[in-house]
């Protein structure tokens, strides 16, 4: 049981035991100097957050391009809506609901077009991330790459077949690592709800990597 | 007390109190079907957590600065979907490098993203040129539609009739005239077409790329080698029918196809300072191995191809072509398909139509332009096999007198179809030996384009003449081409077992053994010129490598 007690403890734990980077006292001067008209400060915040923003956005549209402009396109809006920014949430909540109404209209514009590409990650984050693992030898065992890639295929197309509400808190906790009560918040719903969705949302990912199981 | 899989999900998330999380697993060291339930759950966490984060591109930032200087310059720009405005990026792209040399070259930039024409010295280089919609129409194309390639090295991939057809050569023709040159053309099966000079613009190619998938890349590199003087091209793809699949759900796989273009090179733009021969070759080896990877099992086997065999670019396999002239089609594909079954061979176009991929078995015949996989499998049949089976299923062929009429077999290192299998992967190697000569001797960064020489006069002159003599000497062969670098590439000699281990057939000793053979059964009573022909070509004896 330990080890599963580690991942039921690791509420915002992610992938590799990387961590995201947190707001933190600097964001709240850097917005200050933004409002001010201070660009470099502004390119700060998105150096700082444009990975973890862009993951999340590319996990939830699954488009590598859409995430990009989706993405570039929440930081300016926030770079235009920042003098309205009162500070009452952390910047990086507030960018991330902007992030999240943009991914939304453009789910509603687009139908499933653009999400049915989660069923396959772009080239580029294979690039990124995968390729190098099959191609340059970061893992002594071409077969183990081969299955480890293999099996994140599935998962995003998994991923990728899960109804829109259900993904959404999925990628929100699992990818994302909000908690249950940050999830509700950034999403405007009763925690009862987030609960009730990422169960079901679990239930159909189960059925969907039924053979990962075995 | 009973838990329910709703509970398990707040344990495995933490969000459990202490008493209650303590109640759980107590519950799980006796309950053996909630133990169960539990680590289903478990491992279905573990699974999405563990997928790899993906970083931003490393332009993004970069654009979203540009992006906002020029806010702060122009205003805001009015919001665009993605999907309507994917230019936005590589605009800001564009933009963030004239920003860093001036916002006056930026607002000329902006300008120039507007469809004006860009003075000669407007820094060149990599210029994308996007389009979200088919073009099928001068008037679409000049209606703004697509965006007009302004940048010296330009390739505008047209998706649509754009590169073919009458619509695509009144596009070409309304372009020549629009922007002079000395060549515009259309062809058919390279649905390349070429024009310039005039208003800055050099060379634009006019390419089709959206009825093989995968053949951007090609366009782009013919446009590459026709303009060596210009630097990388940088080519769009779209893969209408794949979208269009997408759309309707119908098939999972080719979305997983479709979009190893959406993240292309091609459809990314160029990074700065140009693509390099780096970066091309990553993209296509990715793209090989992509292509193989969410294939099933068995038909990666057959295809003897895996993520080793792409990391050593060893695809050697040599294409064999049997044909059959038969007096019944039917009945003879249905006695081959039956022996390649009673040898434990598999029809790689039943395989794929099995998993559902009809993309993977596209397959497009020299001398016979788009013919997708519907027509190929009504007359043909694809295996992996060896030589001395090819040889015997030969023999036995010829044995069915009077079903079949003749049978030929032959090496055809010419033969220009492909089945998403290492034919194709070893086409895209040779497209990584193209595109490093493109880049090695073009290189990135050329300032300024130089006026066309004479000679690049007479080369339109010659490939116009070209264009007469028939669609055999247009058709974009890149492995004819190509086998003297191909040649150059490094390989590694597979291990045996390793082999054995991919075929899981003990009989095949080595990569020499093997063969890619296409079996097309052709009608014996075609019409009387075609069967004149069609004697001509295909002799009654069999001869053999």
């Amino acid at each position: 049981m330990a080890a599963d007690e580690a991942l039921a403890s690791s509420a915002v734990t992610l992938a590799n035991g990387r961590t995201w980077p947190e707001d933190d006292d600097s964001d709240a001067s850097l917005v200050q100097q933004c409002r001010q008209g201070d660009l470099r400060s502004f390119s700060v915040l998105v150096e700082k957050y444009q990975d973890r923003l862009f993951n999340t956005t590319y996990r939830l549209c699954g488009n590598y391009q859409d995430a990009c402009e989706l993405t570039q396109e929440a930081f300016l809006r926030a770079l235009r809506g920042i003098i309205g920014f009162r500070g009452q949430a952390k910047f990086y909540t507030w960018l991330f609901r902007i992030a999240l109404n943009l991914i939304r209209s453009h789910q509603r514009r687009a139908g499933r077009r653009h999400f049915s590409s989660l069923n396959e990650p772009d080239g580029k984050l294979e690039i990124a991330s995968q390729a190098a693992a099959l191609l340059d030898g970061d893992c002594a065992d071409p077969a183990q790459r081969a299955i480890q890639a293999e099996r994140n295929h599935k998962v995003l197309a998994a991923l990728g077949r899960l109804a829109e509400q259900y993904r959404t808190v999925i990628v929100l906790r699992d990818i994302e690592g909000l908690d249950y009560e940050q999830i509700a918040q950034t999403l405007g719903l009763p925690v009862g709800t987030v609960k009730s969705r990422i169960h079901r949302g679990r239930l159909t990912l189960r059925k969907y990597l039924a053979d990962l199981m075995k | 007390m009973k838990f329910d899989t709703e509970i398990l999900c707040s344990f495995i998330d933490g969000e459990l109190d202490a008493q209650t999380a303590q109640a759980v697993r107590a519950a799980l060291e006796t309950d053996k079907n909630l133990r169960r339930e539990y680590e289903d759950l478990l491992k279905t966490v573990q699974l999405v957590r563990g997928l790899p984060r993906v970083s931003a591109p490393p332009e993004l930032a970069e654009a979203v600065t540009a992006n906002a200087q020029r806010e702060q310059l122009l205003g805001p720009t009015p919001t665009t979907s993605p999907a309507k405005g994917r230019h936005r990026l590589y605009w800001g792209l564009s933009v963030a490098a004239s920003l860093l040399i001036g916002a006056a070259v930026g607002i000329l930039s902006y300008h120039t993203w507007q469809g004006q024409p860009t003075p000669a010295d407007v820094p060149t280089g990599p210029h994308l040129v996007m389009m979200e919609e088919d073009i099928d129409s001068p008037q679409e194309f000049y209606a703004g539609k697509a965006p007009r390639p302004a940048l010296p090295g330009s390739a505008l991939v047209i998706n649509g009739r754009g590169g073919s057809g009458k619509a695509g050569e009144e596009i070409v023709a309304a372009t020549k005239a629009d922007l002079g040159g000395t060549l515009a053309r259309t062809k058919g099966g390279a649905r390349i077409a070429r024009t310039g000079p005039k208003k800055g613009v050099s060379t634009i190619s006019i390419g089709q790329a959206d009825r093989i998938p995968g053949d951007g890349p090609l366009v782009a590199d013919r446009a590459a080698k026709e303009a060596p003087q210009t630097g990388m091209v940088v080519a769009v793809e779209k893969s209408s029918r794949q979208e269009q699949l997408a759309r309707a759900g119908e098939d999972q796989q080719v979305l997983a196809y479709d979009s190893i273009y959406e993240g292309s090179l091609e459809t990314r733009g160029a990074p700065a300072g140009g693509v390099t021969a780096a970066d091309t070759e990553a993209y296509y080896r990715l793209k090989a191995v992509r292509k193989i990877l969410p294939l099933e099992p068995q038909i990666r086997a057959n295809n003897f191809v895996n993520q080793e065999m792409v990391a050593n670019q060893r695809f050697e396999i040599e294409p064999l072509n049997i044909r059959v002239i038969s007096n019944d089609t039917a009945k003879t594909l249905q006695y081959v398909q039956r022996w390649a079954e009673s040898n434990s061979l598999i029809d790689l176009n039943k395989a794929s139509a099995k998993v559902n991929f009809p993309a993977y078995t596209q397959v497009v015949y020299q001398g016979q332009p788009d013919t997708n996989i519907k027509s190929s499998v009504g007359n043909g049949v694809l295996l992996r096999i060896t030589r001395s089976q090819a040889q015997q299923i030969v023999t036995e062929l010829q044995q069915q007198k009077p079903l079949v009429a003749s049978v030929s077999l032959k090496d055809d290192k010419n033969f220009l179809g492909y089945a998403a299998g290492q034919f194709e992967i070893r086409e895209e190697l040779g497209e990584v030996a193209t595109h490093r000569a493109v880049v090695g001797k073009a290189g990135p960064g050329l300032a300024k384009q130089p006026a066309p020489e004479p000679s690049q006069i007479k080369l339109d002159a010659e490939m116009e003449k070209k264009d007469t003599v028939g669609q055999k000497a247009d058709k974009y062969s890149p492995l004819k081409d190509q086998q003297a670098q191909l040649a150059s590439i490094p390989t590694a000699k597979p291990k045996a077992d390793y082999l054995f281990q991919i075929t899981n057939q003990a009989r095949v000793q080595s990569l020499d053994d093997l063969v890619t053979l296409v079996i097309l059964v052709e009608d014996a009573k075609p019409a009387e010129q075609n069967q004149t022909q069609t004697r001509q070509d295909v002799p009654e004896s069999t001869e053999s490598k």
